[in-house]
């Protein structure tokens, strides 16, 4: 299947590209705002639409080439200054990223009518034929320039040098000799350089043997304000020459000799392309993975049988040897396993672009003028969970601009700025990755949440809840719908989704807020999904695999401490009174905690605790959860199954909605 | 075996080409995602064509057509451009320069399989 393997491609490709692009239309009309719009950005722009027209033309994929072919020319248009830059034209590219998305949705569900492109086409050809600015005649009769140089100009950068003409820029011809083994990453360290103080027009690789082997020689034209003198001192190297294009003669490299033969050892070194990566589907890596958690099995029946060897035959040189090459087997696994998540680990900072294109259309349907704010963009995360991630992170965000962020004139009132910000942040702690979502809004309104609860029979009427409970209250389904509009529940965005979600993905969330000053959400999620870290803990004769990650400590106690306080098992561990679990209840089994002196697996999920009764603790390892197939699925506290090295599978304990279980007895009602 | 290099900053326009060229066997092609890469591995390899991408971010097509076409080494690699249906002046600027040829993008496999044969000669 050629075809669909390219088509997969595509849509890998081209996803890549609008991400990209998304956050290029940003800084496009922040700078139109700040006044400083860089050509570079607008080429930049022109090149990645070109891109998508080109290859999705090459693959026949009609619709999307068609679309991306006009946004070209609008974008080329642009980029020739034969349109101007404006807000209008921000507002349709960002349309057409939206329209992009879909028609890849589109693509990837084998349908073709559900976009239609004509309104944004409509506008896209307004601008192109309404608003073409004069036509600029191009020639350079002041300017020294050499035919071949001339010539070397894509229009573009003619239409560039133009523009740096009747802005009358000084324009010089920049020369560098550079070494060979590092001529781009330094050629790119001064262009940066240069087009902070103007710009870069033209860089042309030129050929000289005067410059001695090893060199390379580049000329730039560039366009500033600064005197040459200047742009030497910003420089700051010795290997720069600068002349002024009106006086410089440039030599042409007709006139050059022979030159140098390279050396011959050169010749047989490499034929690979020198972009060091590849592009791998993220299934080929979730089968290494298993691969892995297989070998992790195997690893851990060598063990078993060296254990056995030794305790049959006394340490005999073989038992010895067999475990040595166990635990070596271990170690390698380990770096084994480590670097393959290394692999699917990718910044956040992907899923930033999405969201700050989402809050820029809600603040403009709400009418509330919003700023968010990044950081820990570069947080490493698994590519699976960041997919994952942006949904609720977007309910949140909805909601923050909805109910959160006040509109200028109470904020105003309340003495604060006009404008509303949103900040984002991530951060790694421990084994976790945290992101947060903070907004400066009015914050939850404690008394509005207990009438809505009311209202919706989700409190009774004689109880008044405290902060806590009116959070958690947040989270409970039904507190939400979308057949009602009202001030808090806002078009149906339930908390209750966004916490099925994290906690889909291990991880849990938690609120703080305060009256008047703002909401923070906070979202803590484990790096990876892929392989995780288990206690195995026996009851009877079953055992369970609890994922330490949930796991706060573990105690041994004496059965006789046990107290039931409302019918429920209980244990005061030092100052807390823990509500206990017994696996057995939880999933009607007759296998029961025999032991005098059970242990206690504290479990811990956001604020709240719980106890599991087990028998033992029998060990800690690595293991890979393997769904239960459609039937199995979605049980209550289980989340999934694994093997442990022995003859039968064992669960996997999802200690998240245990707790609930224990702290609101919600789980036993399905 | 002839040996190709392809410049093309779209991974996967370039993997698009280099599968094209791939339907000759004795075709072998280097590829390059943008000018800094070209400029390596020229030295490093003996060319017996290179199909380039115009618009390119660092260097241009353009530009590195003409470090190519005055360099004594390289001056003589048959050099095809690769431009967009759009951008007349861009094709005849480097056609003057020395291309001995030009695609347009979108093409097909098949257009860069006739330039490619009448060049090589295969």
């Amino acid at each position: 299947m050629e075809r669909e393997s390219s088509k997969r491609d595509f849509i890998s490709e081209a996803e890549e590209i609008l991400e990209e692009l998304t956050g290029d239309i940003q800084s496009l009309e922040t700078s139109i705002q700040h006044n400083n719009v860089r050509p570079d950005l607008i080429n930049k722009i022109f090149r990645q639409f070109h891109s998508m027209k080109g290859i999705s033309g090459m693959l026949g994929f009609q619709k999307i080439s068609g679309f991306t072919h006009e946004l070209e020319n609008m974008l080329d248009n642009l980029r020739l200054g034969k349109i101007a830059v404006s807000q209008k034209v921000v507002d349709v590219l960002f349309q057409s990223m939206d329209l992009m998305h879909g028609m890849i949705a589109e693509l990837i569900d084998e349908q073709t009518d559900r976009i239609d492109p004509s309104p944004v086409l409509k506008k896209v050809n307004e601008l192109i034929h309404e608003d073409q600015l004069p036509a600029q005649q191009v020639t350079f009769p002041e300017l020294d320039l050499d035919e071949q140089t001339l010539r070397s100009l894509t229009e573009y950068e003619e239409h560039r040098l133009q523009e740096n003409v009747n802005r009358r820029a000084q324009l010089y011809n920049v020369r560098l000799v550079l070494d060979d083994a590092t001529f781009d990453h330094e050629l790119r360290e001064i262009s940066d350089l240069l087009n902070q103080h103007g710009e870069v027009i033209s860089t042309l690789p030129s050929f000289e043997s005067a410059a001695g082997p090893g060199k390379m020689v580049f000329r730039l034209i560039y366009g500033t304000n600064l005197t040459a003198e200047n742009i030497l001192r910003k420089v700051e190297r010795s290997d720069v020459t600068i002349g002024n294009i009106r006086k410089e003669i440039s030599k042409t490299a007709s006139q050059e000799t022979e030159e140098e033969q390279e050396p011959e050892r050169a010749l047989d070194t490499s034929l690979k392309s020198l972009s060091r990566t590849v592009r791998v589907d993220i299934q080929k890596l979730d089968e290494v993975i298993n691969v892995i958690g297989e070998l992790v099995i195997t690893r851990a029946m060598v063990a078993n049988v060296s254990r056995e060897l030794m305790a049959a035959e006394g340490h005999s040189r073989l038992g010895v040897t067999l475990s040595r090459v166990a635990v070596d087997l271990e170690k390698k696994l380990n770096e084994l396993q480590r670097n393959v998540i290394e692999t699917r680990l990718v910044p956040v900072g992907q899923i930033y672009h999405k969201l700050g294109r989402m809050i820029r259309k809600l603040s403009r349907e709400t009418n509330k003028q919003v700023d968010l704010r990044f950081s820990g963009e570069d947080t490493e995360l698994d590519k699976i969970m960041i997919e994952e991630l942006s949904d609720p992170l977007m309910h949140i965000i909805r909601n923050a601009i909805d109910h959160g962020i006040e509109n200028a004139d109470e904020r105003r009132k309340a003495g604060k700025p006009e404008r509303g910000t949103i900040r984002l942040s991530a951060f790694q702690r421990g084994n976790n990755v945290v992101i947060q979502v903070h907004d400066d809004g009015r914050g939850i309104q404690i008394k509005k949440v207990q009438e809505q609860a009311r209202k919706r029979g989700l409190l009774p009427p004689d109880r008044v809840p405290d902060e806590k409970e009116c959070i958690e209250i947040l989270f409970s389904p039904g507190f939400s719908s979308s057949d009602e509009v009202t001030e808090l529940s806002g078009r149906g965005v339930g908390l209750d989704v966004v916490k099925k979600n994290i906690s889909g993905l291990k991880g849990f969330i938690s609120v703080q807020t305060q009256e008047g000053r703002g909401t923070m959400f906070e979202i803590t999620l484990p790096i990876t999904l892929a392989i995780i870290q288990a206690l195995i803990v026996r009851v009877g004769q079953n055992k369970y695999a609890i994922p330490m990650s949930s796991i706060s400590e573990t105690v041994q106690i004496d059965r006789n401490d046990i107290r039931t306080v409302d019918r429920k098992e209980v244990y005061g561990l030092r100052d807390r009174t823990i509500p206990l679990i017994r696996i057995s209840e939880a999933f009607h089994l007759p296998e029961k905690v025999r032991s005098e002196t059970p242990y206690l697996v504290i479990v811990k999920v956001g604020e709240h605790s719980a106890g599991l009764v087990v028998d033992e603790l029998t060990g800690q390892q690595e293991i890979v959860i393997k769904s239960m197939g459609e039937k199995l699925k979605n049980i209550p506290g289980i989340a999934g199954a694994t093997e442990i090295g022995e003859s039968k599978p064992v669960l996997v304990i999802d200690a998240e909605s245990m707790v609930e279980e224990a702290t609101h007895g919600r789980i036993r009602a399905g | 075996m002839k040996t190709a290099l392809v410049v093309e900053d779209s991974a996967m326009m370039r993997e698009f080409i280099i599968s094209s060229l791939s339907t000759f066997s004795a075709i072998r092609s280097v590829e390059a995602a943008n000018g800094f890469e070209a400029l390596r591995l020229l030295p490093q390899k003996v060319f017996d064509i290179i199909l380039t991408d115009i618009n390119m971010p660092d260097i241009n097509g353009l530009e590195l057509l003409s470090y190519l076409k005055n360099h004594p080494n390289y001056q003589a690699i048959p050099v095809v451009i690769i431009s967009t249906e759009k951008s007349e002046q861009d094709r005849k600027r480097g056609l003057a320069l020395g291309a001995i040829d030009y695609l347009t993008k979108p093409f097909q496999p098949k257009d860069l399989q006739l330039i490619i044969s009448k060049i090589l000669k295969l």
